[in-house]
């Protein structure tokens, strides 16, 4: 009877060892993307699965954007006349200093909705129901009324899955307004609300309170996109950068609407880039 | 037959977690009441056929979840380290403190052995968080189960 005890154990040791290897392969094809047609297809299923909930949830958050909205339309109305004619100064401005203007930032925004959100903490990341066939692709930003929300990284033909800034893999490339300090802004897990913009170099005098923004430098998502606030700088010990805590204006828990950002990198910096890296 | 039966009340679990539990937050913990149902197979089933069933539920989790593999893992690891320590249904029914003892024991294996791969294969990354994540997920699941066992007159 021991006997086959014994036999037993060691079939399901044999067993477990055997389906703990394909887990672990599972894993590193995963990084090395071999399963994004698999994913695509998860991607879909699980939109299918909690689109019907969502709507309880997108008419609740709807009703508390639409009132938001109204209060931020009266503000913007009387900004937007200011800007018109501080537009039109610094048309003419321009035009004295011989500036060319700067590229339009991108018109054509894809409305979406979001249709489902993980955000424990572990893996991060939102659902929106545009897909491939409303021109959504991988790689666009998605922005809303308040700044950046994150970066598209799946395509299926109906839906999309989003990257938010609130994921530890997420990296952008930014700028604090009016200082021309750039850095790279990441998330540490530390909660929805705190991102962190590395290497800015000390000699940079940032404050509390400065807007951070979309640099455009790596040439993947429009410059000028909101990112947050400062609300902390701390050097970094040992080294010439320090870390600026940023709170994110865009508030991801009460998400339920975006907009997609169409935008076409410029494929003559990045081969430039690719032939720069060949070089070492 | 039986087999078939448990996958799908399994996968039907996956997606009830994924759908409805998945939202219950409190402190951006969730509930995962996946693993309370491994719990209450593993109070019934053999080892091997927990191995199988364990894997394939992780699958299922980690294919809708976007998680390849972590739950395969960490399923699959907690029911080969547990099996033989958890009472089994012939022994007695099981009062409700040593179900809690039990089920908080395998929720425990679970995240700690999902998390420090988590960790480990910089996946993902909690940071400072590990450690409130894993016992919230820990206190909050085990919560959940001793609802559904008691709620159920403590038939399984």
């Amino acid at each position: 009877m021991r006997l086959f005890a014994n036999i037993g154990d060691a079939r399901d040791q044999i067993l477990t060892a055997f389906l703990l290897l394909v887990s672990v392969a599972v894993m590193m094809v995963r990084s090395d993307g071999g399963l994004q047609n698999m994913r695509v297809a998860s991607v879909v299923a699980i939109s299918y699965l909690e689109q019907p909930l969502s709507l309880v949830r997108i008419y609740r958050q709807a009703l508390m954007t639409n009132r938001d909205l109204r209060r931020e339309n009266i503000l913007l109305q009387d900004e937007i006349s200011r800007l018109r004619s501080a537009g039109d100064e610094l048309t003419e401005l321009r035009a004295m200093l011989g500036i060319r203007e700067d590229p339009d930032f991108p018109r054509d925004l894809i409305a979406t909705g979001i249709i489902a959100k993980s955000l424990t903490g572990l893996n991060n990341s939102l659902t929106i129901d545009k897909g491939a066939i409303d021109g959504v692709s991988k790689g666009m930003a998605i922005i809303n009324s308040k700044g950046l929300i994150g970066r598209v990284i799946l395509v299926s033909e109906q839906f999309s899955q989003v990257m938010p800034m609130s994921n530890s893999l997420f990296r952008v490339s930014a700028m604090v307004q009016g200082t021309r300090a750039f850095g790279i802004v990441s998330w540490e897990g530390k909660g929805l609300n705190e991102l962190v913009l590395n290497y800015v170099p000390r000699a940079t005098v940032i404050e509390p309170g400065m807007i951070v923004e979309t640099s455009g430098y790596s040439n993947d998502m429009p410059a000028h996109i909101p990112i947050g606030v400062v609300t902390g700088i701390v050097p970094e010990p040992g080294r010439e950068t320090q870390r600026i805590y940023i709170r994110p204006f865009a508030n991801l828990s009460t998400l339920a609407e975006g907009f997609a950002v169409p935008f076409t990198a410029v494929s003559e910096l990045d081969s430039l880039n690719a032939e720069f890296q060949e070089l070492f | 037959m039986g087999m078939l039966r448990d996958l799908l009340i399994g996968l039907l679990v996956v997606i009830l977690q994924i759908t409805i539990f998945r939202h219950l937050r409190v402190f951006g913990i969730e509930p995962d009441i996946t693993l309370v149902l491994l719990f209450l197979w593993m109070v019934r089933y053999d080892r091997t056929r927990m191995i199988f069933l364990a894997f394939l539920i992780g699958f299922a989790q980690d294919m809708l979840l976007d998680w390849w593999g972590l739950n395969m893992f960490a399923n699959t690891l907690t029911v080969m380290i547990l099996h033989s320590i958890v009472p089994k249904k012939e022994d007695s029914v099981l009062g409700v403190y040593p179900f809690s003892l039990y089920l908080g024991l395998t929720v425990f294996t679970h995240q700690i052995i999902m998390l420090s791969l988590a960790e480990f294969s910089d996946v993902y990354s909690l940071g400072d968080a590990f450690f409130g994540f894993l016992i919230g997920t820990t206190v909050f699941s085990t919560v959940m189960g001793i609802l559904v066992y008691v709620l159920s007159g403590k038939r399984f």
